[in-house]
């Protein structure tokens, strides 16, 4: 059994005026410090294939001195939450003792903006998980927002979904992140008003403000056996269950070759790993951080999960599940939309907080939250083993 | 940009052409052409509807 031990997070900005190197190193050296660890005491490391952070100079750089285990995980941003299976994994098994899970980002001020338009001619993707997108280019369909977008409008005509149903659950967030310090959104009011007057990003599904935010920062974790975390200082958060589900035909951001466009099977196969292996049902869920880089997939995932029929996500939205009152509070910092995009890392830092008690959007007696990207995920909890 | 399922069993990512965009419906019957793109005598695929009413089967838009 491991736990999330400790967690640490640079400023979430447009504009970070340094490298990912430097991001990763400032969160990691957090993240050491919030559990009371050294360097020294980690010996593995877990991140993302796309991100752009060598082991070798983050071993140098925040000094650690023998990593034993290290890996990455693939799908991009639908893999986020496979850092933490990964991790158990390497953990439960003895390889590793202490791991290092991280992302760093310059969503906004790196050399392409990630929310832009693709282009390259390569026939590989440098394991972005892109490959495939050449075979959409040459049509125009260069940017996530467009390949979010196909799936999305297949989506809302076969339930009957409009774009305020899906601005409700943006407003939701947004709110989450109004009162967040560390958010993008903080202090920034957005009514569903203001939704519907943001202009087109892909008509008739994706407004601007559908969009997350592109975000220059770095988020991470410590992760280590559950035993171990007894002895560290902050409340453990315990990997209660962790799976991943990537399903033939698939692809990273848009699933254009699944039999079904309006339904993300990807995370319907998650929810039968997390909730079917574990012992853990939806009503022990008190809380849940979704990825949502653009918001239908929030409403898409809340119906694959299992936490409603399809095409009842703008109900159970509208009645205000959402909410910190609701049945299922959702994305309490802000989520990706509200608080930043640190690709999917900063949900798991938030369910941290909120099992910790420290949430700014506290959830009153959390004990058990769901985190999920797509076709990864955990079940994270402050219950005994 | 439209999904296109063929007859033939496969979905293709393409345009819709020869069609205003209040006129777009999904499931509507389409049929292929070729656009030259480029300098390099490229051609890719799009769709614009059906000159014909389908017998069997719809060569539809996808979303």
């Amino acid at each position: 059994m491991t736990a999330i031990v400790g967690i640490g997070a640079t400023e979430f900005s447009r504009q970070a005026g340094r490298t990912e190197l430097q991001l990763a190193c400032e969160s990691i050296t957090a993240a050491l410090a919030d559990c009371g660890l050294t360097p020294a005491d980690v010996n593995g490391l877990v991140s993302y294939t796309v991100d752009p952070v060598e082991e070798t100079e983050l071993v140098r750089s925040v000094g650690f001195q023998e990593i034993n285990w290290s890996s990455r995980v693939p799908y991009g941003g639908g893999g986020s939450m496979g850092v933490l299976s990964h991790a158990a994994g390497a953990i439960s098994s003895g390889i590793a003792e202490v791991v290092v899970a991280y992302r760093a980002i310059r969503a906004r001020s790196g050399a392409t903006r990630f929310g832009g338009a693709k282009t390259s001619p390569s026939p590989t993707s440098n394991h972005a998980g892109t490959t495939a997108m050449q075979w959409a280019m040459p049509f125009g369909v260069l940017t996530p927002a467009s390949w979010m977008g196909l799936n999305s409008v297949r989506y809302m005509h076969e339930y009957g979904v409009t774009s305020e149903d899906i601005g409700r659950a943006v407003v939701q967030v947004r709110a989450y992140a109004e009162v967040n310090p560390a958010a993008w959104g903080y202090q920034r009011h957005m009514s569903l008003e203001d939704h519907q007057n943001s202009r087109w990003i892909v008509e008739p599904c994706i407004h601007l403000y559908d969009c997350c935010q592109e975000t220059d920062g770095s988020v991470a974790l410590v992760i280590t056996s559950a035993e171990r975390a007894r002895d560290l200082p902050q409340r453990p958060v315990r990997v209660g269950a962790a799976a991943a589900a990537g399903l033939f035909e698939q692809e990273i951001a848009s699933d254009f070759y699944r039999p079904d466009l309006s339904i993300m099977d990807g995370s319907v196969a998650l929810a039968a790993q997390l909730f079917g292996k574990s012992g853990y049902s939806r009503g022990d869920i008190d809380a849940a951080m979704i990825y949502d880089a653009f918001s239908p997939i929030l409403l898409m995932q809340l119906e694959a999960l299992g936490f409603c029929e399809f095409g009842e996500a703008k109900d159970f939205i509208a009645e205000g599940n959402l909410a910190l009152d609701g049945a299922l509070p959702t994305n309490t910092n802000g989520g990706l939309i509200g608080e930043g995009y640190i690709h999917g890392l900063n949900l798991v830092s938030e369910a941290v907080r909120q099992l910790r008690g420290t949430a700014v959007n506290q959830v009153a007696d959390a004990t058990t939250i769901l985190c999920t990207a797509s076709r990864t995920g955990a079940i994270l909890t402050t219950d005994p083993a | 940009m439209v999904l296109v399922d063929l007859d033939e069993g496969i979905r293709l990512v393409s345009n819709l052409t020869d069609c205003p965009t209040d006129d777009v419906r999904i499931g509507m019957p389409v049929e292929v052409h070729f656009v030259p793109v480029g300098d390099d005598a490229v051609t890719i695929p799009a769709f614009r509807p059906s000159a014909f009413r389908p017998v069997a089967g719809n060569a539809g838009v996808g979303a």
